[in-house]
């Protein structure tokens, strides 16, 4: 291990500290009946949004990537850059006049809002790597639009995993929106802030430990695993 | 025609048997190849394929067929992808593996750079083009894979533009040589140091024990 390693390890070991040794000293983990139900209802929904945004991201991936619409690609991922509260709010008047305020409809449309950037952006990097070499040989071998896009995404499944895997675990965590669309059903980045601004940390430590731990774990092996089916 | 801030001026280039166009690196050459596929317009003039104007057809129905600079891997098992474009253009994938002498390769898993340069070579006749353009297409190989591409490009009767930077393989394969310099296209020249490429590249092999 050289010296940057070891800063790198130094440092990520101090990040994790951070976000779990003071918890675990001040508060004993408890956890509420209702953030199962929250655990559920955000992992079904986040499947949905995965649903739709991964197929999204892969269509609007593949069509940016000529010269001229590349432009559109910000048009997609500015939402990265904006408070989703702020997202919430602009979906806000299409969501309240269509009635559908506090629904399971309103979350996964929030969800698929925020997540798309993510599953567009790391499928448009994989698609970007296979050169435009790639794509002229299948257009002069005669192949165009969709046979051309199969094929790109058969070249880049490790990204396709890592993008639905990452793509869900941003609907997973979306909190900014719900705030201003749905607070039910419960979610549990809802309940964990609800739970705090009526009793405080220590009843939602152990539900935002779960959280953190298993996010973490899902990470590593999807660290892992692109590593391995990279060669690397 | 123009590209990425540079032009290319052709006048006329005509490709019978096989003409090399020979060019250092940042000429234009590949400029000229993508354009002349139709991935490029060209500023000016008409681009025409055994009589037939094909400047207005795109890319996938231009009677040409391209093997780019850059290697490409599809995700297929070799004989998949000779299987999968054999059925797209009616050809028959077997007459040409054998003409290439590339029975080797069908079962291999992890092909070698050249190994992945001839299947796609094998892959761009499927199309049973009417013309080939070749840019660099041994460029990333070593020697032994180049000799091994090179060795079965002469075995292709189909007209060909191969495109180069290193004049020991122009002489070795060209009927004709052209030169791109300084954005102009000058040529064409008729070959006559095949004799002298043989004797180089058979040289080089022995040194390289590459037979």
């Amino acid at each position: 291990m050289d010296r940057v390693q070891a800063l790198c390890l130094g440092v990520s070991l101090a990040y994790f500290s951070l976000l779990t040794v003071p918890a675990l000293l001040t508060y004993r983990p408890e956890f509420e009946p209702t953030f199962l139900e929250a655990l559920v209802n955000t992992a079904l929904l986040a499947t949905v949004s995965t649903s739709v945004s991964v197929p999204l991201g892969v269509v609007l991936a593949y069509g940016t990537l000529p010269a001229p619409w590349r432009l559109i690609a910000p048009v997609v991922t500015f939402t990265v850059s904006v408070p989703h509260t702020a997202i919430g709010v602009l979906l806000a008047p299409a969501v309240f006049g269509a009635g559908l305020a506090d629904t399971a409809t309103a979350v996964a449309l929030a969800m698929i809002v925020v997540s798309t950037p993510m599953s567009f952006s790391v499928l448009r990097g994989a698609f970007a790597s296979l050169g435009s070499c790639y794509v002229e040989f299948l257009r002069a071998m005669g192949m165009r639009g969709l046979g051309v896009a199969a094929m790109m995404l058969r070249s880049t499944r490790t990204a396709l995993v890592s993008a639905s895997v990452l793509t869900w675990f941003r609907s997973f965590s979306e909190l900014g929106a719900l705030l201003i669309l749905a607070h039910r059903p419960l979610t549990v980045g809802v309940y964990v802030y609800e739970e705090f601004l009526r009793r405080g940390a220590g009843p939602v430590i152990g539900a935002s430990l779960v959280l953190a731990l298993v996010a973490l774990a899902v990470a590593i092996v999807l660290e892992r695993w692109s590593g391995d089916a990279g060669g690397r | 025609m123009k590209a990425y801030g540079r032009s290319v001026s052709v006048g006329e280039l005509s490709v019978k048997g096989t003409t090399a166009l020979l060019g250092r690196n940042g000429a234009g050459k590949t400029i000229l190849a993508r354009s002349l596929m139709g991935f490029i317009r060209p500023a000016r003039g008409r681009v025409y394929v055994g009589g037939e104007d094909v400047t207005d057809l795109p890319p996938e129905e231009r009677p040409i067929s391209y093997l780019p600079q850059t290697q490409v891997a599809l995700p297929l098992r070799p004989v998949s992808q000779l299987e999968l474009f054999a059925r797209r253009h009616g050809s028959d994938w077997r007459w040409v593996v054998g003409r290439l002498g590339l029975e080797g390769l069908l079962r291999k898993e992890g092909l070698s750079g050249g190994e992945r340069q001839l299947l796609n070579l094998a892959t761009v006749l499927l199309k049973r083009p009417k013309a080939l353009i070749l840019d660099e297409p041994t460029s990333h190989l070593d020697f032994a894979n180049k000799a091994m591409v090179l060795e079965a490009l002469m075995s292709i009767d189909v007209p060909m533009l191969f495109i180069t930077h290193d004049p020991i393989e122009a002489a070795y394969l060209a009927d004709e040589i052209v030169v791109l310099r300084d954005g102009k296209l000058t040529g064409p020249v008729k070959n006559g140091m095949r004799g002298w490429a043989e004797e180089v590249l058979r040289e080089a092999g022995e040194v390289l024990g590459v037979h």
